[in-house]
């Protein structure tokens, strides 16, 4: 009770801090007014015609019910959707393994963690374009909505944290000057231009350095080119992991008989990875947000198809319900990430004292 | 145009080098059993996804036209959306057999290699839309507007030739996202919207009060959108001469509808409908010739019907565009529009 | 182990020598079998469209690298004032998140949480479609005085240029000397003697005197342009565009919330004993925060401000979504029309690294001159 009583009187102890409490108060009235009012008192219920959707300003149930399929999976063959669902299921559930192996709730070793996600990955691809074991084969360009975004996002990061690691020990070793000069380069200039020229450059450059007469679909190129981008944001918070290990580290290592690759791989790179997590959850959440930008080359997420859905000429005064239902599915996602991130830095944190 | 040129030069490598195996592209799609068809992902009337993902629209019935013809059922067109620079590379690095996405015919374009184009479905123009509360009647009277217009596109050159030519200033606003820029035209941000006027018509209806707003009589150029084939000679007249057939239809009123009655008392019909749907008519010998299904001139009309029809059903006064075909260039030649049905004999 | 001969600097070079020999040969092959020269000869060709804004003079007919330049331009503006409204914007919900008031803390907690999980093209998307219904277009806007403000744009008064205008410029910055020069100067001879001078009145003295002084001895004509409202536009004074004040909202905002972590996570690794010592010293919760925390915040927060700084300026290649004419929207254009991706790529991405590089070095100097300034190497 005195704890709640004392938080009570900080509400008001200053002018300022009373300000503040006023201010935030009626900012967040007025906020929840008029939530409450688009979600509930305005809404039009799933029961109710979609008629209903043309006179009350609120939630339009009925689109929602009519548009969530089109949203979630586009143009995804319809009765070939339960692969997407599973698909995103599959990726989905290898993403919550990942962060409760972060934050240790799942104590996986490592070799079973990297086979599952190997697996997971491949499954994944199969289940979407299918080709194989009898499944109707399904080209990428109607892998729509979720899956895409999820599979971008996961592919990327899969694909780019090996790129990091080789990246992050390249410039951190002193013996190999020129190497740890590439790297370098690399990592600084993929740093410092737009993720937006990047995509572009898998669209429209990566086709002209392919063999003539090859062609490379736009889901491919984007991918190649979103590993390469953030395998250079990896590498840098790997390096911060790298360069908090104390020297006394690899002179133990050695002095043991490890050699280089034993070193790394048994002894300062667990280390570094496990210190850089809270950096890499961070680059890892930005990785995943900006994998919507891919609208802009017309690979087809759940933007491109939000947009589809209030499109249609039946529905077209519904665009607000499908971006609100994007950006939850958004905010959610990214909560979940940003918890973990935040889980760990306590964690640090607490072992730092 | 350069990137026609370009991706055409780039494929003919593998056209070359891989023609020794594949044989004419309407055989592939006769082995397929199946007919790639590309069009525009999200176009409102021409070509969206209805609920279930499937494409519904003008653009799209011509997939299916294409695939009743050559393949005696619609449903077995493969309809994808993809982006228009994509779709060219698409169609030119063998990807995809046709394409029906409003691509405008010019000649450049023909010129270049691993594209044909076929025939015009829709007669287009560039346009302008205002709000009818800015008491503007013609596109002359624009001097200092702000013109909203899409990032990137063709629209922006043809704005800036019209009133460069009439000396005319102009604010453009090229906004990339399509509901941003609409959103900006609707509330004002913008004084004109600048688009194809077809699809000035289909956004207009996105506004909360489509009466607000008039489309201006200045059509500032010329966009015959038609289908693009990959070059085969006999895929091109498949596809062109079903085309035909559907302008034939309007001509004696045949539709989807009243096509079995038609059928069912064939002798009673003029001669042009009995060479169009006989067993031994005009329409068969042509079939045997392309090793298309004999009553493909059925399949076609009976299938997606004539093409006053499609346009009624996705762009007519029961859609939400309310566009009055005999109205615009697409009404059929005897009615002072441009759609002229070849004889078929 | 050192080892002699340096076999993966070996392998590295010939990996990446062949990689780009391969890459290349395939580019120019590609591009001669379209019957393309690589090169830059384009660049001077007509560019024939129109941008939405731009701070010189450009019309359709001028070149290609001509609205390269006022894409840059663009860019360069938007990432000035929104790494401004950022900062300030993350200075503030850094304190208020460190603060004593719970409500504040809350607040500044809900901002950084919002904005750290939603994507910044959805932000951007909704901030715009608000902004343009919430404002009134241009025939009803609401004007204050010369100030206008619509749904298109905000109007401001602004001074007609004249040749003599240069010696008020000249005088303000001379004041601006002064005011620096003599705040040195006090602050030497206050830890030479302990005697204090008067800073703040001296210096808004001279801030403001000298340049009233300039205007009246050099008689500069002071001719307004105020906006007015003729045909389809105001005309006069200067504009700043919608999508221009949008898109700094979106990146003050969005960034803003980031550093807000970044001075929230600088201000507590200060250790507590620096608070309590600070305290002991009689000082006021206000000067330890200004003399103490923040001087030791400042050295913390460089490098990840560093980053947030590099983040903003390529996150202004968003706004092409909502029609701010910046490199990335002009280029997209110029790409489309040319057809010579390889070029405008190059070009692109080398201005934004030459931008982000600017930044990145200048702050590292700063870095380097505390350091120095606090006896560090």
């Amino acid at each position: 009770m005195t704890s709640v009583s004392a938080w009570a009187k900080d509400l008001f102890a200053t002018p300022l801090a009373a300000f503040l409490t006023l201010a935030s108060g009626a900012f967040m009235a007025w906020l929840g007014w008029h939530v409450l009012s688009w979600f509930v008192l305005q809404a039009v219920w799933p029961w109710q015609p979609a008629g209903a959707c043309d006179v009350q300003s609120g939630l339009c149930w009925p689109f929602l019910v009519e548009k969530t399929r089109l949203i979630l999976f586009g143009t995804y063959p319809f009765d070939l959707q339960w692969r997407a669902s599973l698909a995103s299921l599959l990726l989905l559930t290898l993403a919550v393994l990942t962060g409760f192996q972060m934050i240790g709730r799942a104590r996986l070793p490592v070799l079973v963690f990297v086979a599952i996600w190997m697996a997971g990955l491949t499954l994944a691809v199969l289940l979407l374009g299918g080709g194989a074991l009898g499944l109707s084969s399904v080209p990428s360009v109607f892998w729509n909505g979720l899956p895409i975004l999820i599979f971008l996002a996961i592919a990327a990061i899969a694909g780019a944290f090996p790129v990091g690691v080789l990246l992050a020990l390249a410039r951190d070793q002193q013996t190999y000057p020129i190497l740890r000069r590439f790297a370098t380069i690399y990592i600084e200039v993929a740093r410092g231009v737009p993720m937006l020229t990047v995509i572009f450059v898998g669209v429209f450059v990566l086709p002209l350095m392919l063999p003539t007469g090859t062609f490379i679909a736009p889901v491919p190129a984007v991918l190649v080119a979103l590993i390469f981008f953030h395998g250079a944001y990896f590498a840098e918070d790997l390096r911060g992991g790298l360069q908090s290990l104390s020297v006394g580290q690899r002179e133990a290592a050695s002095s043991l008989g490890l050699g280089y690759w034993q070193t790394t791989g048994l002894v300062r790179l667990p280390q570094a990875i496990t210190r850089s997590l809270p950096s890499l959850v961070n680059s890892i959440i930005g990785a995943y947000k900006d994998t919507s930008l891919v609208v802009v080359v017309g690979i087809h997420d759940m933007i491109s198809t939000a947009r589809m859905s209030f499109n249609d000429p039946d529905w077209r005064t519904q665009a607000l319900e499908a971006y609100v239902f994007v950006g939850l599915w958004f905010f959610l996602s990214c909560a979940f990430l940003s918890a973990i991130g935040r889980r760990l830095q306590m964690e640090r944190e607490t072992d730092q004292l | 145009m350069r990137l026609l040129t370009f991706t055409a030069v780039l494929t003919v490598t593998t056209i070359a080098a891989g023609s020794a195996l594949a044989g004419p592209v309407l055989d592939e799609i006769k082995a397929n059993d199946s007919l790639i068809c590309l069009v525009n992902p999200n176009s409102p009337g021409f070509s969206v996804p209805d609920s279930q993902g499937v494409f519904q629209g003008f653009n799209t019935d011509f997939c299916r036209m294409a695939a009743a013809a050559i393949l005696g059922d619609a449903d077995k067109a493969d309809i994808r959306g993809i982006g228009f620079s994509d779709s060219m590379k698409t169609l030119v690095a063998r990807g995809a057999h046709m394409a029906s996405r409003s691509i405008t015919a010019t000649g450049t374009r023909d010129a270049d290699v691993g594209m044909a184009f076929v025939a015009t479905t829709f007669y287009d123009g560039q346009g302008f839309m205002v709000p009818a509360s800015l008491g503007v009647s013609s596109a002359t009277e624009l001097e200092g507007a702000t013109v909203c217009a899409e990032d990137g596109s063709t629209t922006l050159l043809n704005i800036a030739d019209w009133f460069g030519d009439r000396g005319m200033s102009y604010r453009v606003e090229n906004i990339a996202d399509k509901t941003a820029r609409l959103e900006a035209f609707f509330t004002g941000k913008c004084d004109v919207y600048a688009s194809d006027v077809s699809a000035l018509n289909s956004d207009r209806l996105l506004a909360e009060d489509p009466a607000a707003f008039m489309i201006l009589p200045e059509v500032i150029s010329a966009e015959p959108l038609t289908l693009v084939t990959q070059p085969d000679q006999e895929l091109e007249a498949a596809i062109f001469w079903a085309f035909q057939v559907m302008l034939n239809a309007d001509k004696f009123g045949i539709t989807s509808e009243n096509i079995d009655d038609v059928r069912a008392d064939l002798d009673a019909q003029p001669q042009s409908v009995q060479r169009l749907f006989a067993e031994d008519g005009a329409t068969a010998e042509m079939a045997a010739k392309l090793g298309l299904p004999q009553d493909w001139a059925y399949q076609v009309i009976g299938q997606v019907g004539s093409y006053s029809e499609v346009f009624e059903r996705h762009l007519g006064s029961d859609t939400p565009f309310n566009i009055v075909l005999a109205e615009t260039q697409n009404a059929p030649a005897d009615q002072g529009g441009l759609m002229y049905a070849f004889p078929i004999r | 182990m050192p080892r002699t001969f340096r076999i993966w600097d070996a392998v590295a070079v010939v990996i990446l020598f062949g990689l780009a020999v391969l890459l290349v040969r395939n580019v120019l092959l590609n591009m001669q079998d379209a019957g393309l020269e690589p090169g830059f000869g384009f660049l001077l060709g007509q560019a024939g469209f129109d941008v939405s804004e731009s701070l010189i003079p450009y019309s359709p007919d001028d070149s290609y690298a001509r609205v390269v330049l006022t894409g840059l331009i663009n860019t360069i503006v938007l990432a000035g004032v929104s790494l401004v409204l950022a900062t300030v914007l993350g200075v503030v919900g850094g304190l208020v998140s460190v603060g004593p008031s719970p409500a504040g803390r809350m607040l500044a907690s809900g901002y950084v949480e919002l904005f750290r999980n939603l994507p910044k093209i959805l932000v951007l998307l909704i901030f715009f479609v608000v902004a343009v219904n919430g404002l009134p277009p241009v025939r009803e806007a609401i004007s204050l005085g010369p100030v206008h403000i619509s749904n298109r744009a905000l109007y401001l008064p602004t001074l007609e240029w004249d040749r003599l205008l240069w010696a008020p410029i000249l005088s303000v910055l001379l004041a601006a000397a002064i005011a620096i020069g003599w705040r040195r100067w006090v602050l030497v001879r206050f830890a030479r003697t302990g005697q204090l001078g008067p800073i703040a009145p001296v210096t808004v003295g001279v801030l403001i005197g000298l340049p009233l002084l300039a205007v009246v001895v050099s008689d500069v004509p002071i001719i307004p342009s105020t906006p007015e409202l003729q045909g389809f536009d105001f005309q006069g004074g200067v504009r700043v565009s919608l999508q221009f004040a949008v898109m700094a909202a979106m990146l003050g905002l969005y960034h803003g919330a980031q550093i807000t972590e970044v001075v929230r996570g600088g201000i507590q690794s200060v250790p507590r004993g620096q608070f309590e010592a600070a305290s002991a010293l009689g000082l006021d919760r206000r000067r330890t925060m200004r003399l103490v925390v923040l001087p030791q915040v400042l050295r913390i927060v460089i490098p990840p401000m560093n980053n947030q700084y590099v983040n903003l300026i390529k996150n202004t290649s968003v706004g092409i979504a909502v029609g701010y004419s910046d490199l990335m929207s002009v280029v997209g254009t110029v790409i489309n029309q040319t057809f010579r991706p390889l070029e405008m790529m190059l070009v692109t991405m080398g201005l934004y690294l030459l931008l982000c590089v600017a930044v990145t070095s200048l702050l590292n100097q700063w870095n380097a001159t505390l350091r120095r300034r606090e006896g560090k190497p």
